[in-house]
């Protein structure tokens, strides 16, 4: 049965009440600004996050506050599914992570990540027993292909690209069957954002074009092979250049100025995309965007203690945390 | 005897009655969902979100009062149509007359349920802010009282003509 927007209502209403705990950027300036990491997980701890142990990691607080969020969003929506596209790219992590873990004969179970579509345990069976049939349609595939890569041409680096690509595709493709335009805007600007990186990394170290073509996710709003010859012709300029006549062209100027800027843009037009209809009171949006700014807010909390940690300045700490509107 | 106008005028409660009740329903429904939500994090809310709540029921009671006032007009709830029967053409200006109560009570209690659920949302985030929440969905409620209006005034005018 197709969801209305209206059935949105009670978890919408329930997302707009858990907004008010959302991190502000008052709290991440006063995180920024606090004088150390004892000092900053303080804050964190007054702002009802999970506190860690004396010397303990802030690992688990983080992944605590995943799987609150994660929870939560659960139980707002009407149907889950609609946020496959958001998670099948975590599925295709554990696919790596179990492939990884069986070349390197380690327990699989510490790399998955939550949450996700395929129960991992099944994804490990799978890549264990070499019993990819169990698998379902999306991963199937792209497990058998990653696995003949490690075992056929022993290249770890290309099961990852094989991988990736899938990871994105899929998640691209997801979107477009849920008809969510905001999930479709998120997938069609992962695989930018990706093909960008992709681009620029490969002009860095000196990668050719078919490489760049082999590891780039299809893409409606960039032209794949242009990128890849302007990053192959003329590195960093050209793809600012190529940039300028698609939508990334601000994209462009932020790969211009800095690898760490053109990152931050990435991750903050993530949240731009949803726009005014995250303030909807009906629809998905609002629930996409609250997991998204909670995921940002993981993010810019995991930025801030570890430059803590390591006594990075708070001016070098503001480049790097994310844009995040309450 | 013929009961043709009584029938048409009959059918024009019931349409009244029917749908503006079931605009109520949406509208009432819906904001329920989008309070149980913010009742769910936040039980002390619960007084401000039921006032949003209560605001597109009104429809439904305008749909009631329109009907009951036109069965009591023709004389069906105490008996006297029986000996004063009303003409056809006199049924149908009846029910010609419930039509804008019903129809307007449906789409507007429909969508003052759509502007309350909306105002439940900022009573989620900002309790103080309750009254304008309530402000804006209560101008919804005009429109359907300016048909309930309509509807009353030409069924007491109807029934009176000679």
């Amino acid at each position: 049965m197709k969801i209305k927007e209206t059935d949105y209502a009670f978890g919408v209403a329930k997302i707009r009440a858990n907004e008010l705990d959302l991190l502000t950027p008052v709290d991440f300036d006063n995180l920024i600004a606090a004088n150390d990491y004892r000092s900053a997980l303080r804050i964190l701890e007054d702002k009802g996050w999970e506190p860690t142990e004396n010397g303990a990691s802030f690992a688990p607080m983080l992944e605590k506050f995943e799987d609150k969020t994660w929870q939560l969003v659960c139980d707002c929506l009407p149907d889950v599914s609609v946020f496959d596209s958001l998670i099948l790219p975590n599925d295709f992590y554990n696919l790596k992570a179990a492939i990884k873990a069986v070349f390197s004969d380690l327990e699989p179970n510490d790399y998955f990540i939550k949450p996700f579509v395929t129960d991992p345990a099944l994804i490990a069976e799978a890549v264990t027993n070499k019993k990819f049939d169990i698998l379902p349609k999306h991963l199937k595939d792209t497990a058998v292909e990653a696995y003949d890569a490690v075992v056929r041409v022993g290249s770890g680096r290309l099961a990852d690209i094989i991988i990736d690509k899938a990871s994105l595709n899929v998640a691209l493709a997801g979107a477009k069957q849920s008809g969510n335009e905001a999930l479709t805007a998120l997938a069609e600007l992962s695989c930018a954002c990706a093909n960008i990186k992709i681009a620029f990394r490969s002009a860095e170290t000196g990668r050719d074009t078919d490489f760049m073509l082999r590891c780039m996710a299809d893409c409606d709003t960039l032209d794949n092979k242009r990128l890849a010859f302007a990053a192959a012709e003329g590195g960093r300029e050209a793809i600012a250049e190529y940039l300028q006549f698609t939508p990334y062209a601000e994209a462009g100027e932020k790969l211009s100025e800095s690898a760490v800027a053109f990152e931050k843009w990435c991750d903050d037009s993530v949240l731009k995309g949803i726009g005014a209809k995250r303030f909807s009171a009906f629809g998905a949006e609002p629930i996409i965007a609250y997991y998204l700014t909670c995921l940002a807010a993981v993010k810019n909390v995991r930025i801030i203690l570890s430059a803590k940690l390591n006594g990075v300045s708070s001016e070098e700490i503001r480049k790097r945390v994310r844009n995040i509107n309450v | 005897m013929n009961y043709l106008g009584a029938a048409f005028a009959v059918f024009g409660a019931a349409l009244a009655a029917i749908l503006s009740g079931m605009g109520s329903a949406k509208g009432v429904g819906l904001v329920g969902e989008a309070a149980a939500g913010v009742v769910s994090e936040d039980p002390s809310k619960f007084g401000k979100v039921l006032i949003l709540e209560i605001l597109p029921g009104t429809q439904g009671l305008y749909g009631f009062l329109t009907a009951f006032l036109l069965l009591a007009r023709i004389g069906l709830l105490d008996g006297t149509i029986v000996s004063n029967p009303i003409s056809t053409s006199r049924g149908l200006m009846l029910l010609a007359a419930c039509l804008p109560i019903a129809i307007v009570g449906y789409f507007s209690a429909i969508a003052q349920g759509r502007a309350a659920a909306a105002g439940v949302g900022v009573v989620a985030k900002k309790a103080d802010q309750s009254g304008k929440a309530i402000t804006m969905a209560a101008l919804v409620e005009t429109y359907a009282v300016l048909t309930l209006l309509v509807s009353l005034l030409s069924i007491m005018s109807i029934v009176g003509l000679k």
